[in-house]
């Protein structure tokens, strides 16, 4: 057993230390972020430079009955004005190419008898009204607010009509517990933690792949296991790769957030973002962050050691990438399957597909993440842990049966036949 | 007593030999690559594994290395089965060799010995040793990608001796080596075995072998067919020819009173070539050669080479 582990740790830590210190991976560590940083910077500023020069739209508002109060809706860049006479067909040429109005609104007397009042919006051909339903949703408050005020109700009846409306979810468990429903941001933590282990099965485990073709075509192979078990090798670099990916992890993570404190720090952007620190935090906080700390660490690791050694024992049948292609194929069917899947797991968190996918060990990794801002019940979650982690066992015992005699083989690629009789498949 | 003595007999065979082959046999499908093999290596000797391509050699290796398991029969090392620990005093150059390229040198083979169980505080010890010797101090710290063949090569030959084992083996390690190289090789395997190492050397060429090896087994398709020495496998091969190379010619008349049969007359260069029953005839012709005043240039029997007898013992 201590053998098992010297050698283990050996090969572990070549792994670990040659990979870490290849340029590829300062580069894509770093680069990452700094990307994460050039994206927000250019967006900030380009919405920053909008903001300063950018469209400044003039609105005038044709408005006969004066319908409308001075108390415009705050939208960036634009500015209204208002002229209590009826809109005369003959002037909008000039109101929009000599006044520089951008847009002219002209609500009619006659429209305010209608139920639904159609307005007309006149502007330069080419410009786009953003901002559209900000505005509508205004004009319908000032048409409402009018016609209350126009059918004479008191000031009591009219503060009884007024009613604002917000939707709190709240889910109730099978036990009767209820429990508030996480918002956007944890929705967002369920979607973005599946993303990443949907691309790390793929960026780590093709890793796994290519350096056990490299170890096997460079003939390194046959002096290690002169003095390794084939099972040594493959699991300490498994393990190896799975530290780098869990180092990479990390040093995203940290960057990302300092990333994200700096930039509230930041007055230029901080004036831009639609939302301050202490509502971010208080956000997260909120946000069954706590969940995702232990869940996504163990999905994250559970998913890597399942497929990772697949990809081993598919690296050693063959003797260059390109040959792999085929055997590679039905591995990655169940990563994309649960990719695509998430999005209707998301919007369907509790149905039986949903579950019965947070559950299969092959797809739990990516599905349960989306699952779990909707607050999954811990035996599902303990069931699903459990089988994947068990899954892994039984398949890495599988797969180094396949590596062992793949990696000494060369010439003939092996048929499926063959390698199931590796497995001790009796065909 | 009659017990005692064989227990004796017992202790000092085990001393003597290194390791036992007894009956293995490796099957992959259907085909036998290792059928009933017995090999018994004498400690100290540098033992030639001799074969054509696909007779079983590297598979036999393997076993012996325990990348691989016999199917059946027993491989001892030492007087013990092989063990976990067995790998720390075997030393393994394979045919098919190569190393990580993007590793330096020295990292490269540190990485190796401490597989081999070579203790840190000896480590750098030896590899300063040994990178001096093999003139490779200045190239330590490149990657192995931009370093020349030899250099590679050189390297990996340090890969299989830095753990001093009592047993090397070397599969084809003259594959693909200049002459320059082939021959600092050969000298360091002559020298590794003076210094006590026992040596197996496998190989389908024979003339490399004649040279080198004290013993040698032939194999061909997974069969053991042949193991001795090389010189009494010579001698039990030999057919009893002998070459004579005088200063004048020498004709089928001349000839004509001795019992010697398919003999080749070479008058360009005076020399005979002929076969006998019995050594007693040799010397008779010789006899006949002085007394008719002749001068011997060259008289020597005529011994079948490695590879010759290789075809023979097929064919047989």
């Amino acid at each position: 057993m201590s053998n098992f582990f010297s050698k283990t740790i050996l090969i572990f830590s070549r792994e670990y230390n040659t990979r870490v210190r290849n340029k590829w991976f300062l580069i894509t560590t770093f680069l990452v972020p700094l990307g994460i940083i050039a994206v927000m910077a250019i967006s900030g500023f380009a919405s920053y430079q909008a903001a300063q020069s950018g469209d400044q739209r003039n609105v005038i508002i044709f408005d006969e009955a004066d319908v409308v109060s001075q108390q415009y809706p705050r939208i960036d860049s634009y500015t209204f004005e208002q002229e209590n006479s009826a809109l005369i067909e003959g002037d909008i040429q000039s109101l929009i190419y000599d006044q520089e109005f951008d847009i002219v609104i002209d609500i009619p007397v006659e429209a305010l008898d209608l139920n639904n009042v159609e307005l007309t919006v006149y502007s330069r051909p080419g410009i786009s009204l953003q901002n559209e339903l900000i505005i509508q949703s205004f004009l319908r408050g000032e048409i409402l607010n009018y016609k209350i005020q126009e059918a004479e109700f008191s000031a009591e009846q009219i503060q009884v009509l007024q009613t604002q409306v917000s939707l709190q979810r709240q889910s109730i468990t099978q036990d009767g517990e209820s429990q508030q429903d996480t918002g956007f941001v944890s929705y967002a933590l369920g979607y973005g933690s599946g993303i990443i282990i949907y691309f790390s099965l793929f960026l780590y485990g093709t890793m796994v792949m290519r350096g056990v073709i490299e170890e096997k075509s460079n003939r390194v192979v046959e002096i290690i296991v002169s003095s390794v078990k084939p099972i040594h090798l493959m699991m300490g670099k498994i393990l190896g790769i799975a530290a780098v990916s869990l180092t990479q992890l990390l040093i995203w993570i940290v960057t990302v957030s300092i990333i994200g404190l700096i930039y509230f720090q930041i007055p230029f952007f901080n004036e831009l973002s639609p939302f301050s620190l202490d509502q971010a935090l208080d956000a997260f906080m909120e946000a069954n962050v706590l969940g995702f700390l232990v869940y996504l660490p163990l999905y994250y690791l559970g998913g890597y050691l399942l497929y990772s050694s697949l990809f081993a024992a598919v690296g050693s049948t063959v003797e260059n990438e390109k040959d792999s292609q085929a055997l590679v194929l039905p591995i990655t069917i169940p990563i994309i399957l649960s990719f695509v899947l998430m999005f209707s797991v998301l919007e369907n968190p509790d149905s039986i597909l949903a579950i019965g996918l947070s559950i299969f060990p092959f797809t739990s990794p990516i599905i349960m993440m989306a699952r779990l801002p909707f607050s999954v019940p811990l035996w599902q979650l303990l069931i699903s842990i459990v089988l994947l982690y068990t899954s892994f066992y039984l398949l890495t015992l599988l797969a180094a049966r396949i590596y062992r005699i793949g990696i000494l083989m060369y010439g003939k690629k092996p048929s499926p036949k063959e390698i199931l009789k590796w497995m001790g498949v009796r065909v | 007593m009659t017990k005692n003595i064989l227990e004796q007999y017992h202790i000092r065979y085990m001393a003597k030999t290194l390791l036992r082959i007894d009956n293995v046999t490796k099957q992959f499908g259907s085909f036998y690559a290792n059928d009933h093999i017995n090999l018994d290596l004498e400690r100290g000797r540098i033992f030639g594994l001799l074969g054509p391509n696909g007779a079983g050699k590297t598979t036999l290796i393997r076993m012996i290395n325990r990348i691989t398991v016999p199917d059946s029969g027993t491989i001892a090392f030492d007087g013990n089965p092989l063990a976990d620990d067995t790998i720390y005093k075997i030393g393994y150059l394979p045919e098919e060799r190569g190393m990580y390229k993007n590793m330096t040198l020295r990292s490269q083979v540190e990485f190796f010995a401490k597989l081999k169980g070579v203790e840190e505080k000896k480590l750098h010890s030896r590899l300063d040793e040994l990178f001096e010797r093999y003139g490779l101090v200045h190239w330590q710290d490149k990657k192995i990608d931009e370093l020349s063949k030899g250099m590679q090569q050189k390297a990996q030959f340090i890969a299989t001796i830095i753990h001093q084992p009592t047993l090397l083996i070397f599969d084809e390690p003259f594959t693909g080596l200049d002459p320059v190289n082939t021959n600092l090789i050969k000298e360091e395997i002559k020298a590794m075995n003076e210094k006590g190492a026992t040596i197996i050397f496998s190989t389908h060429r024979m003339e490399q072998v004649e040279e080198i090896c004290q013993e040698i087994a032939l194999i061909n398709k997974g069969k053991n067919i042949l193991q001795g020495t090389v010189s009494d496998i010579k001698q039990d091969y030999k057919s009893n020819r002998f070459y004579l190379k005088t200063d004048a010619d020498l004709s089928k008349n001349d000839l004509k009173s001795f019992d010697i049969h398919n003999i080749v007359i070479n008058n360009d260069t005076s020399s005979i070539e002929f076969a006998v029953e019995s050594q007693n005839e040799a010397n008779r012709v010789l006899k006949f050669v002085i007394d008719r005043g002749n001068a011997i240039l060259d008289f020597h029997e005529i011994l079948p080479s490695l590879n010759q007898i290789f075809i023979q013992a097929v064919a047989e």
